[in-house]
């Protein structure tokens, strides 16, 4: 800086030196030291947060790793072709075949030592066809004379015993149950097994197709189970039936979907939401038109999508989606993905019970796991010597693969898996998730199970930190710095102390009391007096711009007196408008509504009742306004002979307020007529907890602080500027406007920029106020959820290190970018904002 | 105040009929009877469905030893495993089961699996607002109310309550929706059985409690909301439910739960940690002796949920190995 400063004594006095008592010096230089490293250790505490944060975030975006192969002859090679499944159980110590002769073999998945092998199934009948229940160890077996046995099969630890003894397993059959009519062999079976009850759905060899399932209930009193058994016959129309034996029979949990689909990829999907009424709704392709053979198929974990893979390498994640052209339940299966494609035909999938991971097996013997959420291969493999793949498993607990290949090798990996769903563009992008309409930015991380696919898109978030910021600050801004403005260039010096203390005191209420006030007292407030508090927000500032013009009308007396100096007069004028003004809205916003909004503001809303142009009238109005009073206070100001100002002014005032009206209401026509209708964008359906009482009670967070810093700024002006310019001639009104404030602008901007990130960074008031439903929606009536919030609210029940835990610590570092951005923009800003206005 | 006393009076006591009438707990059910030499202190780290009643049944126990301390804190259920893994909590109440993905965490450090106690039942209930006319739901409208996936199968999404068959002012009002957040096992439970696993809308409010869901539908006449049965207030009402369409639409009563045919019935569940083949230690004994004792069940009916069966009660006891 070149201004010589006091600390500096100019050149002049350098002769008459005096020496500075080494005391002084030694505090100079420690003070010097400690603010040194106090700076710098600020930096180094900002840095290490950004660090932290960022360690924590990282793995987030690495893949998955396969490592550590063993791999053993298990089968001989003639007999994989019998393998039913092959699993190894959740410690990854034991494995077991169950094979197509009835035969399970017990092994240790290590090295593949044969531990047991045993005869479950009786040989006579011949089973003629298997299933599997996903979860809870289920497997039924479909034989020959038309029956069907259901079982449990289990891996039994003993934790007690030494290594080799300590897993059995276990298979238990039930007894045989008759399906079909006597004789009719079982060709395909689907069980499913969930606590309330069992789904089980048959296809015989003379071609029924059947679904039947027991509902359990269990009463607590007594203890008793009360089962309810039912059977429902399925229609395998006449042309379906030409195309030979199906291949697949599926069915979900819940036993209102069940797909029956043969080799060359022609499905039927049934729908059994109406047990006595099922349809056959759909008869999808699923090979997508490509002419393939299907190779598999398979309902992925949780039921929603069903995976297909062919023979052309193609990996297919079906669901149903809502379509016009949709079957007879309104939806279509739809390949809504397709998981990166092995160069020879996909054998095996198989799907993880933990996540939505799955891997599939293709006959060169190589191996994929994918990620449905985020479509991403995370790791791929190679049996070794290459061979088709016949079965594969994600290990129970999802830290392993097991595969077995047609040369009866068995092969077993390690896998580390940690953060699968999660990719840039999972986090960023729309993502189409299972049974939704279409690819979509959602926010729902946890659930209490563990088929649900966590959806983890933070864009709602942040554009909701952006929306609470942005109607906080519109409500804010206007408030907060004309207040400031009247403070310090209008209001009587001796008032101006009490008053900035005591907005400041409303700083120093916790956000939490504002944030509790908020949701129970304002909201539904502003709910019952939507309109009015509309009407208020126009009505007030009208007024007072009124007022001012009608203190024309006031005695000579009293005129002399306000404007000479009592502001008691001011301030009760002020008061009794706002008042008068509350009142006056109450009145009007029945009549109003009945104009604007066709008598119900809500329903309007919604867009049932009334049209778009006065949404569009209402828009411009405020625009037209402003603009039209900035032209009028453009012509030459009327020579100030120190006479009563005339009431020449108010009617021209009312003009102006009139042509602004009638302007906005040619525009609302012009508009309607066109066919805007602004409704579903910036207005919406009206939710009790919306931005705007975010709006209002977060601009009584940040109200204060802008006020202060911005009056702060206003009466460091120098009075030399003010003096200059009433000197010239010019008003009060006009000096503050444009010689005081143009000079105040850094610190205004910065006044502003400090709102802005507290604003952003607030979370009491928004988490109580705002509903914290996700929507990427403006609708100033709607709801929202900031990334602080969220925090806030999810992070009680992130377990460490987990993939939520993550992504929240994500969330915080984008909140940290965030405010850095906007803080380094305003201090640009304000940095040349002060050039300019230091060289006045 | 003498006027106002008999009517305080008058009062209690319909308020005790009521509670008599709401759920009894059998007399065949013993008393707890303290023990010599019970001290230290415990924490509960979990459900806020279960907050009240933790409260009361630390209330109660430290009556009989005061001297031990008991620390409650509940903000879901979702809370309880990361707790229990880490050590920092004695005790998880959850109002859900723990997925298989917890208890792997939970076997990662601790090297076993953790053990569930049921302690009470509790109805999930969908609360309007007292003045809504709404006689019955069943699960597929509750789907299509709450749910933008409708797995449950209906064909239509539900968002006014005309939709649900209300007339006059009703038949145009949108319905609002308020909900539980993540971390909360009702948030799960109602997922999994009424939503039958499909996603929230992102128009569901959530809230912080179950106490803020009930209070957000009594001040919200078109408001719609679901929480424990705890919870209920003078200023909503709970729907009857019926588990299919057309179906018997089954009331809020305790005798709908214990029979199985109120279709959101589930145990409240304390979970904690203790090693296969060990005794547990006399304070975490006592205090779940307490819980399943006739004093622990009264203080369950108090807090409006539903006290086990005297069968549930000897299973448990028998499982825990306490007498």
């Amino acid at each position: 800086m070149s201004t010589p400063s006091p600390a500096h004594p100019p050149p002049a006095l350098a002769g008459k030196t005096r020496r500075t008592s080494p005391r002084v010096l030694w505090a100079d230089r420690a003070a010097a030291v400690t603010i040194t490293l106090g700076g710098l250790s600020v930096i180094v505490a900002v840095l290490g947060m950004l660090v932290f944060l960022v360690v924590v975030v990282r793995p987030l975006f690495a893949g998955a790793v396969m490592t550590a192969a063993v791999s053993y002859p298990l089968l001989p090679a003639e007999r994989t072709a019998e393998i039913l499944f092959c699993e190894v159980e959740e410690y990854r110590t034991r494995g077991m075949c169950a094979l197509a002769t009835g035969e399970v073999i017990l092994f240790a998945a290590r090295n593949g030592r044969m531990l047991d092998r045993r005869q479950a199934v009786p040989v006579q009948p011949a089973p003629t066809s298997f299933a599997r229940a996903p979860a809870g160890g289920g497997v039924a077996f479909g034989f020959a004379d038309g029956t069907v046995r259901l079982g449990r099969f289990d891996f039994q630890t003993e934790p007690g015993a030494g290594d080799d003894e300590r897993t059995r397993s276990l298979l238990v059959l039930a007894e045989p149950v008759p399906v079909g009519a006597p004789g009719d062999a079982i060709t395909l079976l689907d069980y499913r097994a969930t606590q309330s009850g069992t789904r089980l759905a048959v296809m015989t060899a003379s071609g029924g197709l059947l679904v039947s399932e027991v509902a359990r209930r269990t009463n607590m009193l007594t203890g008793k189970e009360t089962t309810d058994l039912s059977s429902t016959p399925l229609v395998v129309p006449e042309e379906l039936r030409a195309l030979g034996r199906p291949a697949y029979l599926r069915t979900n949990a819940q036993g209102n979907q069940v797909i029956l689909a043969w080799k060359s990829g022609t499905a039927a999907r049934y729908d059994l939401t109406d047990r006595a009424n099922p349809l056959l709704v759909e008869r999808p392709d699923l090979t997508a038109g490509t002419g393939a053979a299907l190779g598999c198929l398979i309902f992925m974990q949780g039921d929603q999508s069903i995976l297909s893979g062919d023979s052309l390498g193609e990996t297919r994640a079906w669901f149903g989606v809502e379509r016009w052209d949709g079957g007879l339940d309104g939806r279509s299966l739809v390949a809504a993905r397709t998981l990166e494609r092995h160069d020879a035909s996909v054998e095996v999938i198989a799907v993880s019970s933990r996540d939505k991971s799955l891997i599939t097996g293709a006959a060169d013997g190589t191996v994929l796991l994918h990620h449905l959420t985020s479509g991403r291969t995370l790791a791929r493999a190679k049996v070794d010597p290459p061979s088709a793949i016949v079965t594969a498993q994600i290990a129970p607990k999802g830290d392993g693969v097991f595969v077995v290949s047609a040369d009866g090798m068995g092969t077993l990996w390690d896998l580390r898996n940690p953060h699968p769903e999660t990719t840039l563009s999972t986090l960023f992008g729309p993502v189409w998730y299972e049974g939704y309409q279409g690819p979509a930015f959602t926010w729902q991380s946890s659930s209490g199970t563990d088929d649900f696919e966590p959806k983890l898109s933070l864009t709602p978030l942040i554009f909701g930190t952006f929306k609470a910021t942005f109607y906080s600050m519109l409500f804010a801004v206007p408030i907060a710095v004309s207040a400031a403005l009247y403070t310090s260039e209008f209001l009587d010096r001796r008032y101006r102390a009490a008053l900035k203390s005591s907005v400041e005191m409303m700083a120093s209420l916790p956000s939490v009391v504002l944030g509790f006030i908020a949701a129970l007292v304002l909201a539904p407030l502003v709910e019952k007096w939507a309109v009015a508090v509309f009407v208020a927000f126009a009505i007030i500032p009208l007024g007072a711009i009124l007022l001012g013009h009608l203190s024309g009308w006031l005695p000579r007396r009293l005129w002399a007196a306000s404007g000479g100096g009592a502001p008691w007069l001011h301030l009760a004028a002020l008061i009794a408008l706002a008042i008068l003004s509350a009142a006056v809205a109450r009145a009007l916003a029945p009549l109003l509504e009945e104009i604007l909004f066709a008598g119900d503001f809500k329903a309007w809303l919604d867009g049932r009742t009334g049209s778009g142009a006065s949404a569009i009238g209402l828009l411009s109005w405020p625009l037209i306004l402003v603009s039209l009073m900035a032209l009028d206070a453009r012509r030459p100001a009327p020579p100030r002979d120190g006479s009563r100002p005339r009431l020449q002014g108010a009617a021209r005032f009312l003009l102006i307020v009139g042509a602004s009206i009638a302007a906005a209401g040619l525009i609302a026509a012009a508009g309607s007529w066109v066919g805007l209708d602004p409704r579903g964008a910036l207005f919406g359906t009206y939710v009790q907890r919306n931005a705007l009482v975010v709006g209002f009670v977060m601009g009584f967070a940040i109200i204060p602080i802008i006020y202060t810093v911005a009056e702060d700024a206003l009466a460091a002006v120098p009075d030399s500027l003010r003096s200059a310019s009433l000197g010239c001639g010019a008003s009060r009104w006009q000096t503050a406007l444009r010689i005081v404030l143009p000079v105040a602008v850094p610190g205004i901007f910065s006044a502003l920029m400090i709102g802005l990130g507290r604003a952003a960074g607030e979370t009491m008031i928004v988490l109580m106020a705002a509903g914290n439903t996700p929507v990427l929606d403006m609708n100033l009536f709607n709801g929202l959820r900031t990334l602080s919030a969220n925090i806030a609210v999810e992070l009680p029940e992130a377990v460490k290190d987990g993939t939520l835990y993550r992504v929240l610590f994500l969330a915080a570092l984008m909140l940290f970018l965030i405010t850095f951005v906007v803080n380094t923009i305003a201090e640009i800003v304000r940095q040349r904002f002060r050039r300019r206005s230091l060289s006045l | 105040m003498k006027r106002i006393l008999p009517a305080l009076i008058l009062c209690c006591l319909v308020a005790g009929l009521c509670m008599a009438e709401a759920a009894r707990v059998d007399p065949s059910i013993p008393a707890y009877h303290p023990v010599q030499g019970i001290s230290g202190s415990l924490k509960s780290v979990g459900s806020d469905t279960m907050n009240n009643e933790m409260t009361l049944w630390a209330e109660g126990f430290r009556r009989f030893y005061p001297g031990v301390k008991i620390e409650i804190e509940g903000k879901g259920s979702s809370t309880a495993p990361p707790a229990l893994t880490e050590g920092t909590a004695q005790f998880g109440p959850m109002s859900r089961e723990m997925k298989a993905e917890e208890i792997d965490r939970f076997e990662q450090k601790q090297g076993h699996k953790p053990v569930a106690v049921r302690t009470s039942i509790d109805m999930l209930a969908v609360y309007v607002n007292k003045d809504n006319p709404l006689p019955c739901l069943s699960l597929q409208q509750v789907d299509a109310i709450f749910s933008k996936t409708r797995r449950g199968g209906a064909r239509k999404e539900i968002t006014t309550w005309g939709d649900l068959g209300l007339t006059g002012e009703w038949a145009t009002h949108p319905i609002s929706l308020y909900g539980r957040n993540s971390a909360s096992g009702t948030y799960g439970f109602f997922k999994e059985n009424a939503l039958f696993k499909g996603d929230y809308k992102d128009s569901v409010k959530e809230q912080p409690g179950s106490s803020s869901v009930v209070q957000g539908v009594a001040t919200d006449r078109y408001g719609i909301g679901y929480s424990g049965i705890g919870y209920s207030t003078a200023d909503v009402r709970s729907v009857p439910l019926s588990v299919k369409p057309g179906g018997e639409c089954e009331a809020t009563m305790p005798e709908n739960a214990y029979e199985g045919r109120y279709p959101l019935a589930r145990f409240l569940l304390l979970y904690l940690n203790r090693k296969p083949d060990a005794p547990l230690d006399p304070l975490r004994a006592e205090f779940l002796k307490y819980v399943l004792s006739r004093e622990g069940q009264e203080a369950v009916v108090k807090d409006g949920y539903l006290p086990l069966p005297p069968r549930v009660l000897e299973e448990e006891r028998a499982r825990l190995d306490i007498k």
